[in-house]
């Protein structure tokens, strides 16, 4: 369930619009912070509730976009590209050397749910690549050796905000 | 008329309509251009990249690779479907198309008719090159009418076009992106829609497909097919029935270009399965004992000519059905003839409703008003849906009603009680089943004195009509309420200038309930049912009519039937007890026997029958015809004209007889008065505190469709529905049981619906042999 | 003409002396090859599983309609015939039927040996043409390459499949 108080700043904000499922992104984008990062299927009614469009409307939006987790997720995104630029320049390596600091593969959440790390096909940074974006936080021409401070600062930030 | 303009495909000329789509000038020359996502009925979507053609806009400009159904014809455009390049794209397009599509044809339901075996075959992909694994899906459980394999999909995206887009639909939708694309529901579950069915010829490959068909399957090129008449409802969308084995095994639409063009209702396609388990009883009984046909067909006739010679010309009275065609109706009425007796054949269950439909039926087939085709209605700007829920009552006019609304048509509804078409409604009239007519006789005068300040609730329906160019009524003559067929009338009428085209159109109870309604020898109700309990009538004769719904109940039915003398019963479903009746002869049902429906138009259709191997017994029209022979009348048969039996113009009596399933039927000229019948139309319906409304659901309210077990199984349970208020005001809580208003016997659970008009106790109607079989609850 | 009558003793002595190329059937049996067309029979997956999925193409191809079949489902989703008939009181030996099939299922055997007395006797139902082995293609399993689900193969066990797709995948 969500607090009325935002429910109720989601509703308003859709009606801003001339037609209400203009706000649908911008409603799932809050629903995904409120629920810890992800969109349980519980966010996909409240959602279409809100907005006033079916459900599966609601649901078609938020699988589509890369950006909209629809599987549960840690407390800090970690997303490395692999496209082409960043793989010539090695983004391989920095993948690597995240998954064995982390312990996880790519795709996967650590244990403690602190880190979720995921390939993105593009950041629109491929003149300083290698890149990837940890949170909402982007990294240039990361090298393997920059990565323990990333994490650090991470984690940092993650619990900065708690 | 739009212009002509001279294009060239593949070296030859042809004249087309200016700014045709390219694609469905291709196909309607008969020139095969693969396509998949392209759909007459949906239009392009140019998402296939299938129907690639080289395209100049003249011959001296150069050609290039276009999509044709993204392509409008001009003057002088040179086309080439068979250019190699062309060929050559569209043979790596099918084989993109093909990289994930699984090996399952040879346990495809689709195959056969499947459109990517023949697109692929087309573009001459034969070889699968790829060596990576195939994507796979898991499916879903949509409901019992369809079945799901997502391996098999293209992502043309037809599926959510139509059910989403064309049908308004809510529960079908596209998830995902990229290579993986999804079309489903969010969770599993039955599809809300009741076009849902379309979806099995809409899919151009097997993703959706027709469940009950699965279960009994056999390739589409064994099936024996016929053009059938759907007996669902009274729209008489053309239908293409296909069995074998002796059974009904699917239905599919048939196109026809003013009613049905491409879908149906799952009523329609699904109702038609009660073919193959009805009639149970399938040998004639005598006082319930096993005799041939002949053997009961002779002892029916002697006996009923000796009531006539020992009781007079007025002893025997018949039931006839408004759900059996006009042959099978003439033939009961001949054989009253033949039996020298006064024709008391009555054809409905109630005075209202032969009031009403009788009335609505005059209006129609007299052209008093102008009623529109479905695909007329698609164009109408103002809907006006009247005393009915267009859904359970007349599905097609809800699919038509939609697409008036996908063009931006004002619609409003006055009803007691919410249909599912009412969320597009600019606003609802909610009203009790008595003061129907009230309101639109308000509206009327609102509309005629153009002074007078107009009350709010109708302001916009007025204000909409005044401004519309097209406007339709939509009214229904299902619930009995001739007050409301003569005020809808009147207010088309008024409303029908010169410059603009106004429509009405009625939607009756049955099939052929316009046809039976110019019956020239038509009993009301009660007086039938006088004849039986005072004794005055010997015998009875029901002809494809359920007597339980008839007579209230089967007691009742049985109590009557034990005061006659002789009872016949001939019908192709034996809901009630064959041994009931001292002559029992089970006919074959619709689908297997041929005969001519009267649609809501005032349009007579061909009905085929299929014939399957040797049938088991006759039409019921035959079996009442060899009655007439037993008879030694064969004369009287050869004689018989169609207007003598019914109030049509004589001069059709040519053309009814040389009616055909291809025509698309021709509209009747029935002689019947509207004058005549507004006359003696008695205020409808007495003022009570409380009263009933029947639901007309578009599952399990009709009588035949309701035997059919995917229909049965989408029936919603039998319930009372009343306000809240309501049931505050009476102090019954939500789950009490509680009487059901006119069937006191039977108590019936309460659920609260806020969207009913208050004083009305909202009820399914369900047919006789249904509602012996809901659980009747009894409070301690 | 005596020499003419010679010429033709000569001949006769020369055949006198030669092995015999007729033999005693049915005492002794001919050898038939493998390839030959005769007895129709309906083979099995090399995991013993029917093979027949009734997909009617054998019935549509039979140029004589001595095929009747009907599908139905097992409880293990698999379609199978519910009923397969062939009249070989009609049947032509054609072996248009085995080039149709898509499983491998029906397949034509060496036996000829199948004369009755009785017409009826030639109805062969499904029981009568179905047999324990593989045949020809000892390897190939059908549902095995289908993306269709039935018991113990699930979607994405088949060959060369990919476990189902999940849409809802963070993965983009």
């Amino acid at each position: 369930m969500i607090p009325e108080t935002l429910r109720k700043e989601l509703s308003d904000h859709c009606a801003h619009y001339p037609s209400r499922q203009v706000g649908l992104i911008y409603v799932l984008q809050k629903l995904q912070e409120h629920y810890g990062g992800w969109l349980p299927d519980e966010a996909i009614s409240q959602a279409a509730e809100i907005v006033g469009v079916p459900e599966v409307e609601v649901e078609g939006v938020a699988t589509f976009y890369n950006w909209f987790f629809r599987e549960p997720v840690g407390k800090t995104v970690i997303v490395c590209c692999d496209s082409v630029s960043c793989y010539l320049c090695g983004s391989e390596k920095i993948v690597e050397h995240l998954e064995n600091r982390l312990g996880i593969r790519i795709g996967e959440t650590t244990p403690d749910g602190r880190f979720t790390l995921l390939p993105v096909v593009c950041l629109g940074n491929c003149d300083r690549a290698p890149s990837i974006m940890v949170g909402d936080r982007l990294y240039e021409r990361v090298t393997p050796a920059m990565i323990d401070e990333i994490l650090a600062n991470a984690e940092m930030l993650a619990e900065g905000k708690e | 008329m739009s212009e002509l303009v001279k294009i060239s495909i593949d070296g030859q000329e042809y004249q087309v309509p200016a700014g045709a789509n390219l694609l469905q000038v291709c196909l309607d020359l008969g020139l095969m251009v693969p396509h998949f996502c392209y759909h007459e009925a949906l239009g392009p979507a140019g998402s296939c990249r299938l129907c690639a053609a080289m395209v100049a806009p003249s011959a001296e400009k150069p050609a290039q690779l276009v999509m044709t159904c993204m392509t409008k014809v001009s003057e002088g455009m040179v086309v080439k479907i068979q250019d190699p390049y062309a060929k050559d794209f569209r043979r790596g397009v099918i084989e993109y198309l093909m990289l994930n599509h699984p090996h399952d044809c040879p346990v495809c339901d689709e195959g056969g008719e499947c459109m990517l075996q023949d697109m692929t075959v087309l573009s001459e992909h034969i070889h699968r090159r790829s060596r990576f694994p195939k994507r796979t899906w898991r499916n879903q459980y949509l409901g019992p009418l369809i079945h799901h394999e997502m391996n098999r999909c293209i992502t043309c995206y037809r599926c959510v076009r139509f059910y989403r887009e064309y049908a308004l639909g809510k529960d079908l939708g596209v998830f995902g992106s990229r290579d993986r694309v999804y079309f489903g529901r969010v969770k599993d579950g039955v599809l809300e829609s009741e076009f849902a069915g379309n979806l099995v010829d809409v899919c151009p490959t097997g993703v959706f497909t027709n469940k009950r068909f699965r279960e009994v399957y056999s390739r589409p090129w064994d099936l024996h097919t016929a053009r059938a008449i759907c007996v669902h409802c009274s729209i008489g969308c053309n239908l293409l029935p296909g069995g074998r084995h002796r059974t009904l095994r699917r239905i599919k639409p048939h196109p026809h270009k003013e009613l049905n063009r491409f879908f149906i209702c799952d009523r329609g396609r699904y109702g038609g399965e009660y073919v193959n388990l009805y009639p149970r009883q399938t040998r004639p009984t005598i006082a319930g004992t096993e005799v041939g046909f002949r053997e009961a067909i002779h002892h029916a006739a002697t006996q009923l000519r000796g009531i006539v010679e020992q009781h007079g010309t007025k002893a025997i009275v018949a039931l006839g059905s408004s759900r059996a065609s006009l042959e099978t109706n003439a033939a009961l009425n001949l054989l009253f003839k033949a039996l020298g007796a006064e024709p008391q054949i009555v054809y409905y269950d109630s005075d209202e409703e032969y009031a009403a439909v009788r009335l609505a039926a005059s209006l129609t087939t007299s052209r008093a008003i102008t009623v529109p085709t479905l695909v007329e209605m698609e164009k109408c700007d103002f809907v006006l849906s009247i005393g009915g829920d267009l859904t359970g009552e007349a599905p097609m006019f809800d699919l038509s009603v939609r697409q008036a609304i996908r063009a931006g048509a004002a619609f409003f509804v006055i009803s007691p009680r919410a249909g599912k078409l009412d969320e597009f409604a600019r606003s609802v009239l909610r009203v009790r089943p008595d003061a129907l007519a009230q309101a639109v006789e308000k509206i009327l005068q609102a509309l005629s004195n153009p002074a007078e300040t107009i009350a709010p609730e109708i302001a916009d329906i007025v204000q909409a009509l005044r401004s519309a160019k097209k406007p339709l009524f939509l009214c229904s003559a299902i619930h009995g309420d001739v007050a409301l067929i003569k005020a809808t009338y009147d207010l088309a009428k008024a409303a029908h200038q010169e410059n603009r085209p106004c429509f009405l159109a009625y939607y009756y109870p049955a099939a052929n309930s316009v046809g039976v309604a110019l019956a020239n020898d038509s009993l009301e109700p009660t007086k039938a049912l006088d004849l039986l309990r005072t004794g005055t009538a010997k015998a009875v004769i029901a002809v494809e009519h359920d007597l339980a719904t008839f007579f209230g109940n089967l007691e009742n039915a049985k109590g009557i039937l034990e005061k006659c003398a002789f009872s016949m019963i001939v019908s192709s479903v034996d809901s009630i007890p064959p041994d009931m009746a001292t002559v029992w002869l089970p006919a074959s049902p619709h689908y297997l026997t041929s005969g001519k429906f009267v649609n809501y138009e005032g349009r007579v259709q061909h009905s085929e029958g299929l014939s399957l191997a040797t049938p088991l017994t006759d039409g019921p029209a035959d079996l009442l015809l060899s009655l007439i022979e037993d008879l030694g009348k064969s004369a009287l048969l050869e004689q018989a004209q169609y207007s003598d039996i019914f109030a049509v113009a004589a001069e059709q009596n040519v053309e009814l007889d040389e009616l055909t399933a291809k025509d698309g039927g021709i509209f009747i000229r029935g002689q019947l008065r509207p004058t005549d019948l507004m006359r003696d139309s008695s205020p409808s319906l007495p003022k009570r505190e409380m009263i009933r409304w029947d639901i007309i659901q578009t599952f399990g309210s009709e009588e035949l469709s309701a035997l059919a077990p995917p229909i049965a199984e989408l029936a919603a349970p039998a319930r009372i529905e009343m306000h809240p208020d309501d049931m505050a005001q009476q102090n019954i809580a939500e789950g009490d049981f509680v009487p059901v208003p006119d069937t006191p016997s039977m108590k019936l659970k309460v659920v609260p619906n806020p969207n009913l008009a208050r004083g009305t106790f909202a009820v399914p109607r369900l047919p006789a042999h249904v509602a012996s079989q809901v659980p009747v609850e009894v409070q301690a | 003409m005596i020499r003419d009558l010679l010429t033709g003793l000569q001949i006769t002595a020369k055949y006198i002396f030669r092995r015999p190329i007729t033999f005693e059937y049915p005492e002794e049996k001919p050898i038939i090859p493998p390839r030959w067309r005769g007895r129709i029979v309906l083979t099995s997956d090399p995991d013993g599983e029917e093979r027949c999925v009734a997909c009617y193409l054998c019935q549509a191809v039979c140029p004589v309609q001595c095929i009747d079949l009907q599908a139905t489902h097992r409880p293990d989703g698999r379609r199978v015939a519910a009923k397969f008939d062939i009249n070989f009181a009609r049947c032509i030996f054609c072996g248009f039927c085995e080039e149709a099939c898509p499983t491998y299922a029906i397949q034509l055997t060496p036996d000829f040996e199948m004369s009755a007395t009785e017409r009826s006797s030639l109805l062969y139902h499904k029981e009568d043409l179905q047999i324990s082995g593989t045949g020809k293609h000892p390897e190939y399993s059908f549902w095995k390459v289908s993306g269709v689900a039935i018991g113990g193969k699930d979607k994405g066990q088949g060959l060369n499949e990919e476990p189902p797709t999940n849409y809802r995948s963070n993965m983009p």
